[in-house]
């Protein structure tokens, strides 16, 4: 058996030259299938009489798994050669690429390799060789090439092009059979075509003449081998049938792939002549203008590395809206990771409240695109999808797309449009994260929060006794004090929290920004940084500098703001004093069991962790270091401590360096703003993520850190652990 | 929403799993990070694994200092460009990370550019130590893709049938995906021993390279969900002529179903069931005593009770606790990818009860007393308030972690759900 792909430029006649070759060949004696690889589906129309067929990415956009059959896909032509079309996307929609995939793949499930051939025929759109356009020319399926061009420049660059595409998939094996002439009629065209031949080493196999007996067969449905056996055309349509006949027995008359460079196909086209091998072969490469196959400019290992994914970023933006739903445009794997991974973080949270209402989680929904709406596009998905929820009677969307969303060029916007125009009443709201093309997680929340904030009205007064947080974001438990501690230090001043930009917040709340008169930043992080970066330009909204205090120093700073800018004076004086006292009096309780101990303490974020050395130094413990790193984190936003000169501070600090600096004297805890793991043979805590603000946090670290002072350094368990270790490694070893 | 309409696993998911079940085989995730991150998270859980030897050198790149499931990190110039090079950049890494087999799967994304990652290995001469799969995942549900993956790789190891081996099986169709699978799988070994039956291998439960090579030899596979291993008994039987049994009840799920599974296997290995029986049967007898002399122990009579879990579990459970507790089933729902010899016997069974409107109601408005379903549906369930109880049998579970052996199959499972229903009142 051989498997022959029949490649050239779109509208070469490759269809034509394709159901020609497999009439000659089944009048021939040999079993042939012929598979139409191009969008446009009439590879087979000929030797089906003129009738089309149902394609194969119709037919599983159509049919369920468990209902397909081959025979379904597969009819029996003209002299029993079975006959197979791809089919492809409507134009503009969808990736056709990913369609021959799609193809392949399916017949290959529905038992198509046990089917017995002597040919199989592949005509194949060769404008394009990218990922799915190529499928036919990897060895599994076609063993030989044959290229169909005119005279005319375009058509033998695509067929440069298409040698510089085999010549990537070719693992050194000869895979190019020659050239196909179909002449349209130019001066002096063979010569030309003849020219090109030379200068690529390739045969011209058949030169078919420009004649309108094609069109008189196309007409009346039939092959002109069939129609008209004694014409000229038809003589050298059997020339090719001979030639892939004699490779069935001799796969040596299969030649190597030697495109052109632009330079050698400029110069053919000047009229030229090049001689093979000149100044050596083009190297293999692409041809496809949209998707472009190439070696990547960048080197991979120089590109910083993505991480996370924007599309997450945004859902979680837009799904902390509670009166709106966040429709993720894709398939259902991103849709239940985004989800999943949010109710997960709810289910810790809502342990500790016993109870929880209104999840996040719930507010997400999918397209589930699969593998067909991949091929035909998810416009459709994405409008059924958005209609049932107006039915169901929600009326607030964010429509947020993935990456395959993204790589197919699904138009959301223009879906969105459409509906909200029947619907002016509801809201919509897209979000083109195109999964982690835009960027990462932080790319995607920012971008999101924007949109967001595009909602904010700008003839709302502000009220006297009300601010805005701004940024808030909580992972599982992380910073879970922090959540409910931010309005209840305002509370004890007298304000109220107006909107929290974006956490628990309502469409309503979002709408009435402006009441808030002050806007703090809540966590210093880049996507909180980002949003306020957003407000404040296209919105001109006014966001502290200050954020929310942390320990004393800070609070008594923060305390004095609040007092003069809402007009408070006594009452914050009152409420310093108050926190004041009790911070002394438990500091000093600490005091007792930790003066003297030591601490290390880590910063691996680049927030300020001034509070932590303040406390350190209430409670009288001697900090060895402070490790402040990796560098990459802390470029240019690095702030000065004002510990600094006092204590010694590392950067471009690692974990390597603190088993360098710790290898004499262990602290007695390590105390760092991430989740740091494990550190072997001391104690340690991550005060970041059990943070709350202003004066609460710091006593909540001291008592932690008082009560790890009095238990052992290293738990039992982790003996067991290490022996098992050990074990381990003995088996490794053997 | 309805929290039935909760976005559940699909089979891009269900492939990852489905490798790092096997010992000895690093699953390697063709596409971008936001794709890692959850399932390193879904499979330390679901199978905690030391991490392979020397990853940390290669921690930045491509294992981003977490160990399972390495990733390529595909960006927008790799949707643009292909990402080849960094397939065999990842190769060369696994083979000199761990020392053992790579599986390659392809993100949703990753599919649709079309690298060849089979063409990469076999070109970089790894076709001995890694493979691909080109299949597309995100078509198919959780459990048949699970399935599918597990089929591909034994298919690729080429385990070679010598002479079979009387009173031999392999266990099909056990994911680690079960709540305390490896308890499961100890419990049905043991079951299966008590009837004669030797277990040597468990395609996608724990099973190591050799087990693979071993397990043409079988005498019979034994099923236990369908979804999760019929592909893979496809190819034993076609591959090495192995037949398969499975319970006429679904999976071992609750006493009845386990008395059912185990006569199934004793008939098709031509064993003697008694000593299996006699063991759920101690089982049986235990639980009556313990319900007997609770002082309330009419309170499940009338409860009400939801399920959604895979179909081979739907069923036997619902029968069970509608039989043995006096239970009434007021939401039936199954995962994607039902088996349909169970969805027609759980039809059957509703109608003719009168009770099928149990199939339709949304399960977090169901008004059921206990809630079955994967773990974080079910504490989502007992949170809202929705139920007196969740109980979960499977992932996603991220919230959990199990010290005392909470299987869902066998004669402990059974004790198991009693435990969680007697003390969830």
């Amino acid at each position: 058996m051989i498997q022959i792909a029949i490649y050239g430029k779109g509208g070469i006649g490759k269809s034509t030259m394709s159901a020609n070759i497999s009439y000659s060949l089944a009048r021939m004696g040999k079993r042939v299938l012929q598979i139409g690889c191009d969008p446009k589906h009439d590879s087979t129309r000929a030797l089906l009489g003129g009738r089309g067929q149902t394609t194969v990415l119709e037919y599983i956009k159509n049919t369920p798994p468990y209902d397909r059959r081959l025979e379904d896909v597969v009819l029996e032509g003209k002299m029993g050669i079975k006959c197979v079309e791809a089919g492809g996307p409507e134009p503009g929609i969808g990736c056709a690429g990913r369609g021959i995939l799609s193809t392949f793949d399916t017949l290959k499930r529905l038992g198509m390799d046990d089917m017995d051939f002597d040919v199989k025929v592949y005509d194949v759109l060769g404008d394009v060789v990218c990922g799915g356009f190529a499928v036919p020319l990897r060895n599994e399926y076609a063993d030989g090439v044959y290229l169909v061009t005119s005279g005319e420049f375009m058509s033998l660059y695509a067929a440069n092009n298409i040698l510089k595409g085999i010549k990537n998939f070719d693992k050194g094996i000869p895979r190019t059979a020659g050239i196909i002439a179909n002449c349209r009629g130019m001066d002096r065209e063979l010569e030309v075509i003849g020219r090109f031949a030379r200068a690529v080493s390739l045969p011209v196999i058949a030169a078919i003449p420009r004649s309108g007996l094609f069109a008189e067969a196309e007409a009346r449905g039939m092959p002109v081998a069939e129609l008209f056996p004694d014409s000229d055309a038809a003589a050298e349509l059997g020339k090719i049938s001979a030639h892939v006949a004699s490779l069935l027995g001799n796969p040596s008359l299969l030649l190597d792939s030697k495109p052109l460079t632009d330079e050698q196909m400029g110069r053919l086209a000047a009229g030229e002549e090049v001689r093979p091998n000149e100044g050596g072969a083009a190297p293999g490469g692409p041809s496809c203008g949209g998707c472009a196959r190439k070696k990547a400019l960048i080197d991979a290992k120089s590109r910083p590395l993505v991480a996370s994914c924007a599309a997450a970023g945004a859902v979680y933006a837009c799904s902390s809206v509670r009166d709106a739903v966040t429709v993720i445009h894709g398939p259902r794997s991103c849709a239940h990771i985004m989800s999943s991974s949010r109710n997960l973080s709810e289910i810790r949270r809502g342990r500790r409240r016993r109870g929880m209402s209104d999840p996040q989680f719930s507010r997400m929904c999918s397209t589930e695109m699969d593998d067909t709406i991949s091929v035909f596009g998810g416009a459709g998905l994405l409008e059924e999808k958005l209609n049932d929820l107006i039915l169901e009677g929600h009326r607030n969307f964010f429509i947020v797309t993935t990456c395959v969303s993204g790589i197919i060029g699904d138009n959301a916007i223009d879906v969105v449009n459409a509906i909200s125009n029947a619907h002016p009443d509801l809201y919509f709201r897209v979000i083109e994260a195109d999964g982690n093309i835009r960027g990462d997680w932080e790319d995607g929340y920012i971008e999101a929060a924007d949109a967001i904030a595009d909602m904010i009205r700008g003839d709302v007064e502000p009220s006297p006794d009300c601010v805005n947080l701004v940024g808030e974001r909580y992972f599982f438990r992380a910073n879970e004090e922090k959540e409910d501690e931010a309005p209840e230090m305002f509370r004890k001043f007298g304000i109220k929290v107006n909107c929290r930009l974006i956490h628990d917040c309502d469409m309503e709340s979002v709408a009435n920004f402006r009441r808030g008169r002050m806007n703090f930043i809540v966590n210093d992080d880049t996507g909180a940084r980002g949003l306020a970066k957003a407000l404040g330009g296209r919105h001109g909204i006014k966001i502290e500098e200050r954020l929310l205090p942390y320990g004393m120093h800070e609070f008594r700073e923060f305390a004095e703001m609040i007092g003069r800018e809402f007009g408070r004076e006594d009452l914050a004086r009152e409420v310093l004093a108050r926190e004041e006292g009790e911070y002394l009096a438990e500091i000093a309780a600490h005091r007792k069991s930790l003066e003297g101990r030591t601490a290390a303490v880590e910063s691996w974020y680049p927030n300020s962790i001034d509070w932590v050395l303040d406390l350190l130094q209430d409670l009288g413990m001697r900090v060895m270091f402070v490790g402040i790193g990796p560098e990459r984190h802390f470029r240019d936003v690095r702030k000065p401590s004002r510990h600094e000169g006092r204590l010694r501070f590392i950067t471009d600090y690692s974990r390597e360096r603190f088993d360098e600096e710790t290898k004499g004297e262990k602290p007695d805890i390590v105390i760092s703003d991430g989740m740091r793991g494990d550190v072997e043979g001391t104690r340690h805590t991550a005060f970041m993520v059990r943070a709350g603000v202003g004066v609460r946090c710091t006593l909540r670290l001291a008592a932690e850190i008082d009560t790890l002072m009095r238990l052992p350094a290293v738990e039992g368990w982790r003996e067991y652990a290490k022996s098992d270790d050990r074990m381990e490694d003995e088996r490794y070893a053997s | 929403m309805p929290l039935d309409d909760k976005i559940c696993m699909d089979g891009f998911t269900g492939a990852l799993l489905a490798v790092d079940s096997f010992d000895g085989m690093v699953t390697v995730l063709h596409g971008p990070g936001g794709c890692r991150n959850y399932h390193t998270f879904m499979t330390t859980t679901c199978y905690p694994r030391r991490p392979p030897k020397n990853f940390k050198k290669y921690a930045h790149r491509y294992f981003y200092w977490t160990a399972r499931i390495p990733c390529t990190y595909m960006d927008e110039t790799d949707y643009i460009n292909g990402a080849e090079d960094k397939i065999e950049d990842v190769l060369d890494m696994v083979k000199d990370v761990d020392g053992g087999m790579a599986v390659f799967i392809k993100s949703p994304g990753a599919a649709l550019i079309g690298d060849n990652v089979s063409d990469v290995i076999e070109r970089r001469g790894y076709s001995g130590i890694a493979m691909a799969i080109e299949e597309s995942l995100i078509s198919q549900p959780f459990s048949s893709s699970y399935d599918g993956t597990v089929r591909d790789v034994i298919a690729w190891r080429r385990p070679e049938r010598g002479r079979a081996r009387k009173g031999t099986a392999n266990l099909l169709g056990l994911p680690i995906t079960s709540r305390s699978w490896r308890d499961s799988l100890s419990e049905l070994e043991k079951i299966l021993s008590m009837c004669g039956v030797e277990v040597i291998s468990s395609p996608g439960a724990g099973c190591s390279i050799s087990d693979i090579a071993d397990s043409a030899n079988a005498e019979l596979n034994v099923m236990v969900c369908p979804e999760y291993g019929s592909r893979t008994a496809e190819y034993y039987e076609k591959a090495h002529g192995i037949p398969c049994v499975r319970g006429p009840d679904g999976a071992p799920v609750g006493f009845d179903a386990t008395e059912s599974w185990i006569r199934a296997v004793a008939d098709a290995a031509g064993t003697d069931p008694s000593e299996a029986l006699r063991y759920v049967d101690g089982h049986k007898r235990r639980a009556a005593e313990t319900i007997d002399k609770l002082v309330y122990n009419q309170r499940t009579r009338g409860c009400r009770f939801a399920v959604h879990a895979d179909s081979s579990v739907l069923l036997p459970l619902s029968k069970w606790l509608y039989g043995y507790l006096c239970m009434l089933p007021v939401h039936l729902s199954a995962e994607p990818g039902e088996d349909a010899a169970c969805m027609r016997a759980l039809g059957e069974f509703v109608s003719s009860r009168g009770l099928e409107g149990c199939l339709s109601k949304d399960i977090a408005k169901s008004g059921a007393h206990f809630a079955f379903a994967d773990g974080q549906m079910a504490e989502t369930l007992e949170l809202m308030g929705s139920c007196r109880k969740g109980i979960g049998m499977c992932a996603p579970d991220l919230a959990c972690c199990s010290f005392i052996p909470k299987p869902v199959f066998g004669a402990h499972g059974a004790m198991y759900l009693l435990d969680e229903i007697f003390n969830g009142q």
